[in-house]
C-alpha cells in the first residue's frame, strides 16, 4: 500500500512538473527550431571566434536541411571567406550520432583563399606562422555535390598574384576514415586565370579545364594523385618570372605539396621578350610529369630528370609576325628542376625544324646580334644546354609573303655546351650535316642522287662573315634528259640574296655557275653558266635527236636574268674549239619531198644546195645570241673547206622591222 | 651490096673517135666553197583578239615601231616591256649603261644621223618612265626619292650582264661608269 501511495504522490507532484518540462522543451524546440540561424551563428562563432557568421535562413524541409545566403568573413577585416548562395543537407537523426550525412549539396559556394582563411582551416598561410594543421573529425557523407562553384585567391603574401576559377564535383562515400578516406574523387576546375595582383583583365595563365584527382589520405598527405591540365596558355614575362621566384624560396621548402602525376595537353607557351625588335617565342606544351612539386619547384625531387615535349614551335618575324622564320614540329627538353634554377637544361632535341630563308630571318639574327651587348639582368649567368641534337631540318626559301620553296635537303646536328641567352640571343656555331639520299621532283622533272653536304651554320652572324653557308654536293642530277654528274654547289645566305656558285661535269667536260636569288616580290634573278670541252655530238643527240647534229668540243657561256619562272633576258656565246661537222639530218625530209614535176635541172640544183646545207664540215664556229621578252637574235658563223655559213635568226613578237635592234647594221650581237 | 656497104665508110672513124674522146676532168684541186649567208625572221604573232582590240582604238599618228607605239600610251611599265629589247640591243652596243640613280647614261659618241637621234629619244623614253615609277613607289613606300633611286640603280647593277656598262662606287667616293666585269 505504502508502495503505491507513494507512487500516487509522485504523479501529483511530478506530473506537472514532468508536463512543464515536457511543455517548455516544446517550446524550447519551437523557439530553436523558429530561430535556427541565430542558434548556427551562436554555435559557429564559438566554434570559430574569429569568424563572423551569418545566415539568412535555415530550415528543415521534408527531411532536408536548407541553408540559404551563408557568409563567413573575418571579424577584424570584415573580407568574405566563403558564400554560399544555397545549399541542402539531408540527413537523419540517428546520422547525427553516427557522424553521418547523407547528402550535402552546394549551390554557388565562392571560396575567397586568403590569409585569412588559411588561417582558419589550419593552414600555413606564411613561412613565420609555423601553425599544424587540427585532426580531421571522423565524419562521412553519402554525396558532396557541387554543379557551380568559384574559387578565388588574392592577397597571399607569398604570391603576388591573383587566382581566379570555377570549381565542379560531385563525390561519393566521401569519409575521414577507412575505406572512404581512400577512395579518389575528382575535382572539376575550368576557366583557371592567374595574373597580377592589379590586374585582373590580363591573366599571364590561363588553364581552360583542370581535373584534380585525389583522395583524402592523400591530401591530408600534401599529396594529388593526378593532375591533368587540358587546353590554355602561358605568357612567360615578367609577371610569370615573379612568380617563379616567389614559389622557390628556400624557406618554403621544407612544405611541399606533391602530385603523383601532372599530364599537360595542348597548353600554347609564349616567351615575351621585352626588346621590341625581338619577336616573342610560341610553343605548345604537351608533357607529362611525375612527383612534381606544387609548392616549390626546388626539393627532394629537384634532381630528377624531367622531360617535356613542346610541339610546334613557332618563331616569327619582328617586323610581321605573320611572317614565320623559323619552325619547330617538336621539341623534346630534358631537365632537372635544380638545372632549371641554374639556368642549364640537359639536353634538348630538336624535330624537324624548318629554316625559312628570307629578310626577316636575317632581321631576326641581327636584333638577336643586337641583344647579345646588352648585359644578362644582375649579372645572372646565360642559359645553357649541355647537349642539343637536331634532326630532320628542313631549309625553305621566302615566306608566307614571297611563296614557299623547299630546298632540296634535310639536315640535323649535334652541339655540345651551347650557351643561350634568355631564350633570345641564341649562341650557336655548328656544322648542319645533311643526311645523304635521293630527291626526286616530278613535277619539275628533276632527280638528284646520293645528295649529301653540310650547312655552316652561325648563329648570331660572325662579323663580315656570310651567314649561313650551305656545301652541298651530289653524284648525279637530272633534269628531264639531261644530265649531269659530281655536281656541287656552295650558297651563302645573306638578307639581300641567296647567292649560290655550282659546277660540275657534263658531257665529257665541266660546267660552273653562279645564281643569285634576290629577296624581292616578283623573285628576281641572275644568273651566268659556262662550259668547257663540252661533246656537242652528246649535248645535240639530247637536244634535238635525230635533227640536228654538231660534232666536236665548245665552250659557252650564258647569263640570265630572270624573275620567277619568266626568263626576261637571255645572253650567250659559244665557240667550237676544234673542227667538227654539222649534220642537218631535217634536211632528208626535204630531199626526198622534192616535186617530181620539177625539171631535171631544178631538182639537182635544189639537191645540191639541201645537201651543201645538210652537211658541213667546219673548222671554225663561233655564235652568240640574245633573247628579251622573247624577241632577239641568233647569229651562226662557220668556215670550213666548203666555204663560210652566216647565219642570222631574228625573233620577233610582231610584223613590224622598223625597230632599231632589227636592222643588221645597228645589231652588234653581243 | 658492097656499093652499100660503102656507102657507111664514114661511120668507122666516128665511131672509133667517138671511143677514144679525150677525158675531161671535172675535179679541182682545192674543193668548191661555196659561201652561204641566210637571214631567217621568225615571227611571233600575237592573240588576234588583243590585236583586233588595239586596232579598235583610234591612232593619231602611226607609230614608227612597237616600242613607240607603248610609249604613246600612259602606262610606263607597258612602256619599258616594249622598249626592253631596243634598251638590250644598246647596251650589247655599249651605247648606254645603268647610272647611280636608276637611269640609263648615254655612252658619247652616238652613231650619227638618225639612229643617233633614235636612241637618244628611246633613252629619254625610258628614262622618263623610269622616273615616274620610282617616284611613284616613293609616294606608296613613304620613301624619298633619291632612296628608292639608290635602290632601283642597285637592282639594274645586279641585272647587268657582264661587259655591260654599269656606274659604280669608286673607293675615293666618286662613281665612275665601267664595264661590268665577267
Amino acid at each position: 500500500m505504502s508502495r503505491k501511495r507513494w507512487i500516487r504522490r509522485g504523479l501529483l507532484i511530478g506530473g506537472p512538473f514532468f508536463g512543464a518540462l515536457v511543455v517548455a522543451l516544446g517550446v524550447a524546440v519551437v523557439l530553436i527550431y523558429a530561430r535556427l540561424p541565430y542558434v548556427a551563428k551562436w554555435s559557429v562563432e564559438r566554434a570559430l571566434p574569429h569568424v563572423s557568421f551569418e545566415l539568412r535562413s535555415l530550415q528543415l524541409q521534408n527531411g532536408v536541411w536548407v541553408v540559404n545566403e551563408l557568409k563567413l568573413s573575418d571579424k577584424k577585416t570584415g573580407k568574405p571567406l566563403i558564400e554560399l548562395e544555397s545549399g541542402t543537407v539531408r540527413f537523419g537523426l540517428w546520422d547525427l550520432f553516427r557522424r553521418h550525412l547523407g547528402e550535402v549539396r552546394l549551390k554557388n559556394p565562392v571560396l575567397r583563399v586568403s590569409p585569412e582563411l588559411m588561417a582558419l582551416v589550419g593552414g600555413d598561410p606564411s613561412p613565420e606562422s609555423g601553425k599544424k594543421s587540427k585532426p580531421m573529425l571522423n565524419w562521412s557523407v553519402d554525396r558532396l555535390v557541387c554543379d557551380y562553384g568559384e574559387f578565388y585567391v588574392a592577397g597571399l603574401s607569398q604570391q603576388p598574384v591573383n587566382v581566379t576559377a570555377r570549381f565542379a564535383f560531385d563525390w561519393k562515400n566521401v569519409s575521414t576514415v577507412e575505406p572512404g578516406i581512400q577512395q579518389i574523387n575528382r575535382l572539376q576546375v575550368w576557366n583557371v586565370d592567374v595574373s597580377k595582383n592589379d590586374d585582373f583583365s590580363r591573366p599571364f595563365v590561363r588553364f581552360n579545364l583542370v581535373n584534380l584527382d585525389f583522395s583524402l589520405q592523400e591530401l591530408l598527405a600534401q599529396r594529388v594523385n593526378r593532375i591533368e591540365v587540358l587546353g590554355g596558355y602561358v605568357r612567360v614575362g615578367e609577371e610569370f618570372q615573379a612568380m617563379l621566384k616567389s614559389t622557390s624560396g628556400g624557406k618554403r621548402a621544407a612544405k611541399l605539396w606533391l602530385a603523383k602525376a601532372l599530364e599537360i595537353t595542348d597548353v600554347g607557351v609564349r616567351v615575351d621578350d621585352p626588346r621590341p625588335e625581338v619577336a616573342d617565342i610560341r610553343f605548345r606544351i604537351n608533357t607529362k610529369l611525375a612527383e612534381f612539386p606544387l609548392s616549390d619547384l626546388a626539393g627532394e625531387i629537384a634532381n630528377r630528370p624531367q622531360q617535356i615535349e613542346l610541339s610546334n614551335v613557332e618563331i616569327v618575324s619582328p617586323v610581321d609576325r605573320e611572317v614565320r622564320i623559323i619552325t619547330l614540329r617538336s621539341v623534346f627538353v630534358e631537365f632537372t628542376l635544380a638545372g632549371i634554377l641554374e639556368k642549364r637544361i640537359d639536353r634538348l632535341k630538336l624535330l624537324q625544324p624548318s629554316i625559312y630563308i628570307s629578310p626577316d630571318l636575317f632581321l631576326y639574327m641581327e636584333s638577336m646580334k643586337g641583344g647579345e651587348s646588352m648585359p644578362a639582368e644582375g649579372g645572372q649567368a646565360s642559359w645553357g644546354i649541355t647537349e642539343l641534337e637536331i634532326s630532320n631540318g628542313r631549309v625553305l626559301l621566302g615566306g608566307e609573303k614571297m611563296g614557299e620553296v623547299g630546298l632540296p635537303l634535310e639536315f640535323g646536328a649535334k652541339a655540345a655546351d651551347v650557351l643561350l641567352d634568355n631564350l633570345a640571343s641564341l649562341k650557336l656555331q655548328t656544322t648542319l650535316v645533311i643526311q645523304n639520299r635521293d630527291f626526286e621532283f616530278a613535277a619539275l622533272q628533276v632527280s638528284l642522287d646520293n645528295l649529301r653536304g653540310d650547312l655552316r651554320f652561325s648563329y648570331p652572324p660572325e662579323k663580315q662573315e656570310s651567314n649561313l653557308v650551305n656545301t652541298l654536293r651530289l653524284d648525279e642530277l637530272r633534269w628531264r634528259s639531261y644530265l649531269a654528274k659530281e655536281v656541287w654547289m656552295s650558297v651563302t645566305f645573306d638578307k639581300t640574296a641567296i647567292t649560290a656558285l655550282f659546277g660540275g661535269k657534263a658531257y665529257g667536260g665541266g660546267f660552273n655557275g653562279g645564281v643569285a636569288y634576290f629577296f624581292s616580290p616578283d623573285n628576281r634573278w641572275v644568273g651566268w653558266l659556262a662550259g668547257d670541252r663540252i661533246n656537242l655530238k652528246t649535248l645535240t643527240d639530247v637536244i634535238a635527236p635525230q635533227n640536228f647534229r654538231m660534232t666536236g668540243p665548245a665552250e659557252f657561256q650564258i647569263q640570265v636574268d630572270a624573275s620567277g619562272q619568266i626568263i626576261d633576258r637571255l645572253k650567250g656565246r659559244f665557240n667550237a674549239q676544234k673542227t667538227g661537222v654539222v649534220t642537218i639530218s631535217k634536211m632528208d625530209d626535204f630531199l626526198g619531198n622534192i616535186p617530181e614535176n620539177w625539171t631535171a635541172l631544178k631538182q639537182s640544183s635544189t639537191r645540191i644546195a639541201l645537201e651543201a646545207l645538210r652537211d658541213y664540215r667546219y673548222e671554225k664556229a663561233e655564235g652568240n645570241f640574245w633573247f628579251v621578252n622573247r624577241q632577239g637574235v641568233l647569229k651562226l658563223q662557220m668556215d670550213g673547206p666548203t666555204g663560210k655559213r652566216d647565219y642570222e635568226i631574228f625573233l620577233h613578237t610582231d610584223e613590224s622591222t622598223k625597230g632599231l635592234w632589227q636592222k643588221t647594221s645597228a645589231n652588234s650581237g653581243s | 651490096m658492097a656499093k652499100n656497104i660503102r656507102k657507111f665508110w664514114f661511120l668507122i672513124p666516128l665511131t672509133l673517135g667517138a671511143c677514144a674522146a679525150p677525158s675531161v676532168n671535172l675535179a679541182t684541186p682545192e674543193p668548191i666553197k661555196i659561201d652561204i649567208g641566210m637571214r631567217l625572221d621568225v615571227y611571233q604573232h600575237a592573240d588576234p583578239n588583243m590585236v583586233a582590240a588595239t586596232k579598235a582604238k583610234p591612232a593619231a599618228t602611226a607609230p614608227a615601231s612597237p616600242a613607240a607605239a607603248v610609249t604613246a600610251t600612259t602606262d610606263p611599265v607597258a612602256g619599258q616591256k616594249a622598249r626592253a629589247v631596243e634598251i638590250q640591243n644598246f647596251k650589247n652596243s655599249r651605247w648606254v649603261g645603268e647610272g647611280r640613280d636608276g637611269l640609263l647614261i648615254i655612252r658619247e659618241p652616238l652613231p650619227g644621223g638618225d639612229d643617233g637621234e633614235a636612241i637618244r629619244k628611246v633613252v629619254q623614253q625610258e628614262n622618263r618612265d623610269r622616273k615616274r615609277i620610282m617616284r611613284e613607289e616613293a609616294d606608296t613606300q613613304k620613301k624619298t626619292l633619291s632612296d628608292v633611286q639608290a635602290q632601283y640603280a642597285l637592282e639594274w647593277r645586279n641585272r647587268s650582264f657582264s661587259g655591260e656598262y654599269v656606274e659604280m662606287p669608286q673607293p675615293d667616293g666618286t662613281y665612275q661608269l665601267i664595264q661590268k666585269p665577267e
